[in-house]
């Protein structure tokens, strides 16, 4: 039988791509050490601290910086502000956000248009540096994706706003399975594996930016890295094909 | 403002750019919307086509020279002049009083009949032909019935939408369903149409236009339907298999999908773009040596195709075969500075199954040397075995019988034994 902890483990492993990174998801569990044989054993309880991905300090003055810190990421990534605009960032995420829609009508497009034409059209936007980034990605990695195309970049961003909401107190944790359940579902049926999910999820990070440079690829692949390849890494120990129901 | 400001147009003698420029104003004028607005706008639009010809009539005569107005200013005033004076008995009359239901009638039969020619729809001359003899109220009728007629007669190819967007400014009318899809070129030519043959062609070409209009979309499960109703009607279009093949690849249909792009290839064998779909769904279907033959055949054709290394690399990767593969991540490296996430977590594989084998070579060695070493201790284990057995066994239980010398043999045993356990210990570390 599944446990309901691994399940959980599941579902938040899903934010490891998110703009906030998998680095705290690892630094718990090197605090639970040994993370995974406890799992096993059935001595391991998914803790608030599991779930929000932020190890609590025993110093209160710490643990204020932590939150500050925190709550500086939502404001500056995603505009939250106070727990109106969290709804409306995490509703905007939950329901699909206008970056996938956008990457998947300009990859319509240019999967329709034969190759030369494909050419000439992103060459036309040479002038536009942001849009011509945009589409070269698209026709980069148009073959790896699936027709869901950065669907994972909304869900693994939804997720990780789930727990960053929960540990600042705009989300209650009655709410969370009504958000995550959904998701982590979603991402089931349509990704194939983690690494799947990993890569969709990088490139719409890596779509999602301004401007694609030799930094912001290699942030982007940091990230991915350690996610899929790390031995503690929610990814190696977790099957993908796990029943969530 | 003139009458060209008014047009929002530089001033011209080509009648075109100014019934182009009008019908693009009209969106912003509509006659029931703002009345005044549009009467400025026609008689701005009369203004200048009565110059267009005054100069083409000139023209005609000797070559247009600038200088032989005194002031172009004063012509135009002139000319404003002549239609204030006009302004009052001008009168812009509806649709309906301008222009009978009947000949309404006749333009869009004569329209649908073009268009009901699949071999003359696809000219871009018969079409041509058909609106320079429109008058202007026909042409403004037209104007603003165009996107409604088009949007129910949507296969064309994309000459004719170029050159009936020219006309009546089509894709930027919010009521034409199909902007999307007609301004790009997606190849969807009439060309291979044999008139010689009695194929349904144009059940063929709407099939084909609602594949790519759904495509487009992201439908593309419907793409597909529509596809499999136009082979069933035409089949020998690349274009089309080239859908179907990148629909199916889409929705992880891989099997069907090589299918799919195998045919386009029979059509076209040298298309790379078909050669890497079908690479790709063979590596994604785990029939590694013939998605290597194809990303082989394209690296073949063009060394630098940077899909091509990367599904080679790909498919080395996936067999393990990372020496192999090393040649192709040099050459991708070079051809792609900034990097390819896929690839950077193959590299990543690959150094780290390279210093796998490296550790493994090192441990080896140490195995080896630790057998060795362990052979030779054995030697001396069997020899001194040997010993005991041969020589010092017979003696000493001889000397046990013969109590009390056996003590000392004993004692020799002992030592030997302790020496051989020893050694067996050292070997062993």
């Amino acid at each position: 039988m599944i446990s309901t902890e691994l399940k959980q483990l599941w579902k938040i492993s899903l934010s490891m791509t998110s703009t906030w990174g998998p680095e705290k998801d690892f630094e718990l569990m090197e605090k639970y050490k040994p993370f995974w044989k406890k799992l096993k054993r059935g001595k391991l309880r998914i803790t608030s601290e599991i779930l929000h991905g932020v190890s609590e300090s025993s110093s209160s003055f710490f643990e204020r910086q932590q939150s500050s810190r925190i709550k500086t990421y939502l404001q500056k990534v995603f505009y939250i502000f106070d727990e109106d605009s969290y709804r409306k960032c995490l509703d905007y995420f939950f329901n699909g956000t206008n970056i996938k829609k956008s990457f998947e009508d300009k990859r319509n497009l240019i999967l329709a248009l034969p190759q030369k034409e494909r050419s000439l059209y992103i060459n036309s936007f040479a002038h536009q540096r942001e849009e011509h980034g945009k589409l070269s990605i698209i026709n980069q990695y148009c073959t790896a994706l699936p027709s869901e195309g950065i669907m994972a970049y909304d869900i693994s961003n939804c997720v990780c706003i789930c727990r960053l909401g929960l540990y600042q107190g705009y989300l209650k944790e009655g709410e969370l399975s009504s958000y995550l359940d959904p998701l982590a579902l979603k991402a089931q049926e349509n990704y194939s594996s983690f690494e799947e999910f990993g890569l969709s999820s990088i490139v719409g990070l890596l779509y999602s930016m301004d401007e694609v440079d030799l930094n912001a690829y290699n942030y982007c692949m940091d990230k991915l890295k350690l996610a899929v390849t790390h031995p503690q890494s929610y990814w190696n120990n977790i099957d993908w094909n796990l029943n969530l129901s | 403002m003139d009458v060209w400001g008014i047009l929002g147009i530089e001033r011209t003698a080509d009648t075109k750019v100014i019934k182009r420029a009008y019908a693009k104003m009209l969106k912003d004028y509509h006659p029931e919307d703002d009345p005044e607005g549009f009467m400025r706008l026609r008689k701005a639009y009369e203004a200048a086509l009565e110059q267009a010809h005054t100069v083409s009539e000139d023209a005609e005569i000797r070559v247009f020279d600038i200088s032989s107005f005194e002031d172009s200013n004063q012509y135009l005033r002139k000319n404003l002049s002549k239609l204030e004076d006009n302004s009052n008995s001008v009168n812009i009359r509806s649709d309906k009083e301008e222009f009978p239901k009947d000949k309404k009638e006749q333009l869009l039969q004569k329209v649908e009949l073009l268009y009901s020619d699949i071999f003359k729809r696809r000219e871009v001359k018969f079409w041509q032909d058909l609106f320079a003899e429109l008058t202007v109220d026909e042409y403004h009728y037209l104007t603003d019935k165009a996107w409604d007629f088009f949007n129910k007669n949507c296969s064309l190819p994309y000459e004719v939408w170029k050159f009936i967007n020219s006309e009546f400014s089509i894709f930027e009318d919010e009521r034409f369903r199909w902007t999307k899809v007609v301004q790009h070129d997606f190849g969807l030519s009439f060309d291979c149409f044999d008139q010689s043959l009695t194929v349904d062609y144009s059940s063929y070409a709407e099939n084909r236009f609602y594949a790519f209009e759904c495509f487009v979309r992201g439908d593309y499960k419907s793409t597909v339907q529509h596809i499999q109703e136009a082979e069933k009607i035409f089949c020998k279009d690349f274009v089309l298999y080239r859908l179907k093949g990148i629909a199916l690849y889409l929705m992880r249909n891989y099997t069907q999908a090589i299918e799919a792009f195998s045919s386009a290839l029979s059509l076209n064998g040298n298309d790379l773009e078909m050669l890497l779909f079908r690479g790709n769904a063979f590596l994604n279907n785990s029939e590694y040596k013939k998605a290597t033959m194809d990303f082989y055949i394209v690296l073949k054709t063009d060394m630098d195709n940077v899909d091509g290394l990367k599904g080679m690399i790909m498919c080395f990767c996936a067999q393990k075969k990372y020496r192999s593969a090393d040649k192709y991540f040099r050459i991708f490296m070079k051809k792609c500075p900034l990097g390819d996430v896929q690839i950077g977590m193959l590299l990543d594989e690959c150094q780290r199954d390279r210093l796998m084998n490296k550790v493994g070579g090192i441990l080896n060695r140490i195995n080896k040397v630790n057998d060795i070493a362990f052979n030779e201790e054995t030697a001396l284990f069997y020899c001194i075995k040997f010993t005991l057995i041969t020589f010092i066994a017979p003696p000493v239980l001889y000397v046990v019988l013969l109590y009390p010398k056996g003590y000392i043999y004993i004692g020799i045993l002992i030592l030997l034994y302790l020496t051989n356990k020893i050694l067996k210990r050292k070997s062993k570390k």
